[in-house]
Protein backbone atom coordinates (compact mmCIF):
# COMPACT_ATOMS: atom_id res chain seq x y z
CA UNK A 1 0.00 0.00 0.00
CA UNK A 2 3.09 2.13 1.01
CA UNK A 3 4.52 1.49 -2.65
CA UNK A 4 1.27 2.27 -4.35
CA UNK A 5 1.06 5.80 -2.49
CA UNK A 6 4.99 6.76 -3.29
CA UNK A 7 3.85 5.42 -7.19
CA UNK A 8 1.03 7.80 -7.26
CA UNK A 9 3.21 10.97 -5.18
CA UNK A 10 5.67 10.01 -7.77
CA UNK A 11 3.34 10.23 -10.89
CA UNK A 12 1.87 13.71 -9.63
CA UNK A 13 5.04 15.29 -9.04
CA UNK A 14 6.89 14.38 -12.07
CA UNK A 15 3.61 15.34 -14.21
CA UNK A 16 3.31 19.13 -12.60
CA UNK A 17 6.43 19.11 -14.98
CA UNK A 18 4.62 18.16 -17.97
CA UNK A 19 1.57 20.53 -17.17
CA UNK A 20 1.89 23.78 -19.06
CA UNK A 21 -1.24 25.49 -17.12
CA UNK A 22 -1.19 28.63 -15.62
CA UNK A 23 -2.87 31.18 -12.94
CA UNK A 24 -5.41 33.05 -14.37
CA UNK A 25 -4.80 35.41 -11.39
CA UNK A 26 -1.73 36.27 -13.16
CA UNK A 27 -3.05 36.23 -16.66
CA UNK A 28 -6.01 39.14 -15.44
CA UNK A 29 -3.34 41.03 -13.34
CA UNK A 30 -1.11 41.79 -16.25
CA UNK A 31 -4.17 42.26 -18.90
CA UNK A 32 -5.85 44.65 -16.61
CA UNK A 33 -2.13 46.04 -16.86
CA UNK A 34 -1.91 46.09 -20.30
CA UNK A 35 -5.12 47.33 -20.80
CA UNK A 36 -4.34 50.84 -18.74
CA UNK A 37 -1.13 51.19 -20.17
CA UNK A 38 -3.12 50.97 -23.70
CA UNK A 39 -6.50 52.83 -23.28
CA UNK A 40 -4.99 55.75 -20.70
CA UNK A 41 -2.33 56.49 -22.24
CA UNK A 42 -1.48 60.32 -21.69
CA UNK A 43 0.84 62.01 -23.92
CA UNK A 44 3.53 63.02 -21.52
CA UNK A 45 3.60 67.04 -21.58
CA UNK A 46 7.10 69.10 -21.45
CA UNK A 47 7.31 71.08 -18.11
CA UNK A 48 5.88 74.64 -18.52
CA UNK A 49 9.04 76.57 -18.96
CA UNK A 50 9.85 80.47 -19.47
CA UNK A 51 10.10 81.49 -23.13
CA UNK A 52 13.10 83.02 -24.57
CA UNK A 53 12.05 86.26 -25.66
CA UNK A 54 9.74 86.84 -22.62
CA UNK A 55 11.38 89.89 -21.78
CA UNK A 56 10.52 91.20 -24.94
CA UNK A 57 6.69 90.80 -24.99
CA UNK A 58 4.67 94.29 -24.90
CA UNK A 59 3.19 95.20 -21.28
CA UNK A 60 -0.17 96.59 -21.17
CA UNK A 61 0.80 100.15 -20.04
CA UNK A 62 3.82 99.89 -22.65
CA UNK A 63 2.53 101.00 -26.57
CA UNK A 64 6.04 101.95 -27.73
CA UNK A 65 6.41 98.69 -29.09
CA UNK A 66 3.24 98.48 -31.25
CA UNK A 67 3.98 101.79 -32.70
CA UNK A 68 8.15 100.86 -33.73
CA UNK A 69 6.71 98.08 -35.14
CA UNK A 70 3.60 99.71 -37.03
CA UNK A 71 6.34 102.03 -38.51
CA UNK A 72 8.90 99.05 -39.43
CA UNK A 73 6.23 97.42 -41.39
CA UNK A 74 4.67 100.39 -42.84
CA UNK A 75 8.02 102.27 -44.13
CA UNK A 76 8.89 98.54 -46.01
CA UNK A 77 5.02 98.93 -47.64
CA UNK A 78 5.94 102.38 -48.37
CA UNK A 79 9.20 101.19 -49.91
CA UNK A 80 7.93 98.30 -51.79
CA UNK A 81 4.56 100.69 -53.50
CA UNK A 82 7.73 102.89 -54.31
CA UNK A 83 9.26 100.63 -55.92
CA UNK A 84 6.27 99.10 -57.83
CA UNK A 85 5.16 102.50 -58.55
CA UNK A 86 9.12 103.47 -60.42
CA UNK A 87 8.53 99.80 -62.13
CA UNK A 88 5.24 100.97 -63.45
CA UNK A 89 6.52 104.55 -64.39
CA UNK A 90 9.75 103.25 -66.04
CA UNK A 91 6.96 100.99 -67.64
CA UNK A 92 5.27 103.75 -68.62
CA UNK A 93 8.00 105.98 -69.59
CA UNK A 94 9.43 103.52 -72.39
CA UNK A 95 6.36 103.63 -75.35
CA UNK A 96 6.03 100.10 -77.21
CA UNK A 97 6.06 99.38 -80.52
CA UNK A 98 2.97 100.45 -81.85
CA UNK A 99 3.30 104.01 -79.57
CA UNK A 100 6.86 104.84 -81.04
CA UNK A 101 5.59 104.70 -85.03
CA UNK A 102 2.21 106.60 -83.81
CA UNK A 103 4.58 109.29 -82.08
CA UNK A 104 7.10 109.21 -84.97
CA UNK A 105 4.26 109.89 -87.31
CA UNK A 106 2.83 112.81 -85.77
CA UNK A 107 6.25 114.31 -85.30
CA UNK B 1 8.35 -9.31 -32.66
CA UNK B 2 5.18 -10.97 -33.19
CA UNK B 3 1.79 -9.63 -35.05
CA UNK B 4 0.32 -8.63 -31.47
CA UNK B 5 3.05 -6.25 -30.51
CA UNK B 6 3.59 -4.58 -33.55
CA UNK B 7 -0.29 -4.13 -33.55
CA UNK B 8 0.03 -2.76 -30.47
CA UNK B 9 3.27 -0.32 -31.50
CA UNK B 10 1.43 1.05 -34.31
CA UNK B 11 -1.96 1.53 -32.08
CA UNK B 12 0.72 3.73 -29.31
CA UNK B 13 2.16 5.52 -32.22
CA UNK B 14 -1.45 6.42 -34.15
CA UNK B 15 -2.91 7.55 -30.74
CA UNK B 16 0.66 9.41 -29.72
CA UNK B 17 0.47 11.21 -33.45
CA UNK B 18 -3.32 12.07 -32.67
CA UNK B 19 -3.12 13.66 -29.24
CA UNK B 20 -0.28 16.16 -30.82
CA UNK B 21 -1.36 16.88 -33.55
CA UNK B 22 -5.37 17.72 -32.11
CA UNK B 23 -3.19 19.76 -29.41
CA UNK B 24 -1.23 21.73 -32.38
CA UNK B 25 -4.65 22.23 -34.05
CA UNK B 26 -6.12 23.72 -31.60
CA UNK B 27 -3.32 25.90 -30.68
CA UNK B 28 -2.76 26.89 -34.31
CA UNK B 29 -6.23 27.73 -34.55
CA UNK B 30 -5.71 30.31 -31.52
CA UNK B 31 -2.51 31.86 -32.89
CA UNK B 32 -4.28 32.76 -35.94
CA UNK B 33 -7.38 33.94 -34.35
CA UNK B 34 -4.68 35.78 -32.62
CA UNK B 35 -2.52 37.13 -35.50
CA UNK B 36 -6.18 38.54 -37.53
CA UNK B 37 -7.28 40.45 -34.42
CA UNK B 38 -4.34 40.92 -32.52
CA UNK B 39 -5.57 39.21 -29.21
CA UNK B 40 -7.99 36.70 -27.47
CA UNK B 41 -10.36 37.37 -25.70
CA UNK B 42 -13.25 35.38 -26.55
CA UNK B 43 -16.62 34.74 -24.23
CA UNK B 44 -18.22 31.42 -24.90
CA UNK B 45 -20.41 30.59 -22.24
CA UNK B 46 -20.86 31.42 -18.45
CA UNK B 47 -18.19 28.76 -17.67
CA UNK B 48 -15.98 28.98 -20.48
CA UNK B 49 -13.62 31.48 -22.06
CA UNK B 50 -11.11 31.68 -24.38
CA UNK B 51 -7.89 33.65 -23.36
CA UNK B 52 -4.55 33.25 -24.28
CA UNK B 53 -1.79 33.43 -21.92
CA UNK B 54 2.03 31.90 -22.74
CA UNK B 55 3.37 30.04 -19.94
CA UNK B 56 7.06 29.94 -19.50
CA UNK B 57 7.33 28.01 -16.48
CA UNK B 58 5.94 24.11 -15.86
CA UNK B 59 2.32 23.34 -14.23
CA UNK B 60 0.29 25.95 -12.16
CA UNK B 61 2.73 28.51 -13.47
CA UNK B 62 5.52 27.47 -11.46
CA UNK B 63 9.15 28.05 -11.96
CA UNK B 64 8.24 30.76 -14.41
CA UNK B 65 11.40 33.21 -14.85
CA UNK B 66 12.61 35.09 -16.90
CA UNK B 67 16.23 33.78 -17.24
CA UNK B 68 16.98 32.23 -20.28
CA UNK B 69 19.50 29.71 -18.19
CA UNK B 70 16.15 28.52 -16.11
CA UNK B 71 13.90 28.02 -18.92
CA UNK B 72 16.53 26.22 -20.37
CA UNK B 73 17.19 23.78 -17.25
CA UNK B 74 13.51 23.47 -16.82
CA UNK B 75 12.79 22.17 -20.50
CA UNK B 76 16.17 19.88 -20.11
CA UNK B 77 14.29 18.63 -17.15
CA UNK B 78 11.12 17.91 -18.98
CA UNK B 79 12.84 16.63 -22.07
CA UNK B 80 14.46 13.90 -19.51
CA UNK B 81 11.21 13.07 -18.01
CA UNK B 82 9.74 12.49 -21.61
CA UNK B 83 12.56 9.83 -22.17
CA UNK B 84 12.04 8.06 -18.76
CA UNK B 85 8.10 7.90 -19.98
CA UNK B 86 9.21 6.54 -23.14
CA UNK B 87 11.37 3.96 -21.10
CA UNK B 88 8.45 3.05 -19.30
CA UNK B 89 6.27 2.60 -22.13
CA UNK B 90 8.74 0.36 -23.53
CA UNK B 91 9.06 -2.00 -20.72
CA UNK B 92 5.33 -1.53 -19.69
CA UNK B 93 3.08 -4.94 -20.94
CA UNK B 94 -0.08 -3.91 -19.53
CA UNK B 95 -2.93 -1.00 -20.51
CA UNK B 96 -0.99 1.62 -18.57
CA UNK B 97 1.20 1.62 -21.88
CA UNK B 98 -1.80 3.77 -23.06
CA UNK B 99 -2.56 5.82 -20.29
CA UNK B 100 1.60 7.10 -20.38
CA UNK B 101 0.89 7.34 -24.31
CA UNK B 102 -1.51 9.45 -23.49
CA UNK B 103 0.17 11.42 -20.83
CA UNK B 104 3.42 11.66 -24.02
CA UNK B 105 1.32 13.06 -26.08
CA UNK B 106 0.40 15.86 -24.46
CA UNK B 107 4.11 16.44 -23.05
CA UNK B 108 5.32 16.55 -26.28
CA UNK B 109 2.43 18.70 -27.70
CA UNK B 110 3.73 21.24 -24.33
CA UNK B 111 7.37 20.59 -24.95
CA UNK B 112 7.16 21.29 -29.00
CA UNK B 113 5.73 24.91 -28.24
CA UNK B 114 8.90 25.86 -25.48
CA UNK B 115 11.44 24.82 -28.00
CA UNK B 116 9.29 26.48 -30.89
CA UNK B 117 8.06 29.75 -28.87
CA UNK B 118 9.81 29.76 -25.66
CA UNK B 119 7.03 29.64 -24.15
CA UNK B 120 3.55 27.26 -24.21
CA UNK B 121 0.29 29.09 -25.35
CA UNK B 122 -2.20 28.01 -22.86
CA UNK B 123 -6.21 29.44 -23.64
CA UNK B 124 -8.46 27.34 -22.22
CA UNK B 125 -10.20 29.57 -19.28
CA UNK B 126 -13.08 27.49 -16.58
CA UNK B 127 -14.61 29.82 -14.67
CA UNK B 128 -17.49 30.03 -11.79
CA UNK B 129 -18.86 33.17 -10.50
CA UNK B 130 -15.75 34.49 -10.89
CA UNK B 131 -13.47 31.85 -9.55
CA UNK B 132 -11.49 30.55 -12.07
CA UNK B 133 -9.61 27.40 -12.53
CA UNK B 134 -5.83 27.77 -14.04
CA UNK B 135 -5.87 28.43 -17.85
CA UNK B 136 -4.77 25.12 -19.73
CA UNK B 137 -4.50 23.71 -23.07
CA UNK B 138 -5.86 20.54 -25.04
CA UNK B 139 -2.08 19.15 -24.44
CA UNK B 140 -2.68 19.04 -20.62
CA UNK B 141 -6.35 17.98 -20.50
CA UNK B 142 -4.41 15.23 -22.17
CA UNK B 143 -1.59 14.67 -19.69
CA UNK B 144 -4.69 15.03 -16.66
CA UNK B 145 -6.60 12.03 -18.47
CA UNK B 146 -3.77 10.17 -18.61
CA UNK B 147 -2.33 11.20 -15.22
CA UNK B 148 -6.33 10.14 -13.55
CA UNK B 149 -6.23 6.73 -15.37
CA UNK B 150 -2.93 5.86 -14.04
CA UNK B 151 -3.91 6.37 -10.88
CA UNK B 152 -6.90 4.51 -10.83
CA UNK B 153 -5.16 1.40 -12.71
CA UNK B 154 -2.55 2.06 -9.62
CA UNK B 155 -5.40 2.10 -7.34
CA UNK B 156 -7.03 -0.81 -8.45
CA UNK B 157 -4.06 -2.94 -9.28
CA UNK B 158 -5.14 -3.15 -13.12
CA UNK B 159 -3.06 -6.23 -14.71
CA UNK B 160 -4.38 -7.21 -17.70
Amino acid sequence: MIKKKLNILTIIIITIFLYSCQSAKDAFQSKKRSDQSDEFLVQKKNPLVMPPDFEKLPTPGNQEFYKEEITDSSDIKDLLKIKENNNQENNFDQPTGIESTILKKIQ
Amino acid sequence: MNSEKIKKVIIGIILLVLIFFLDRITKILILNIVEETGKLDIYVNSFLNLYLVWNKGIGFGLLSFDQKSTYNVISLLILLINLIIIYLIYNEKSIKTYFLLVILGGSFGNLFDRIYYNAVPDFIDLNYKGYHWFIFNVADIFITLGILCLIFSELLNYKK
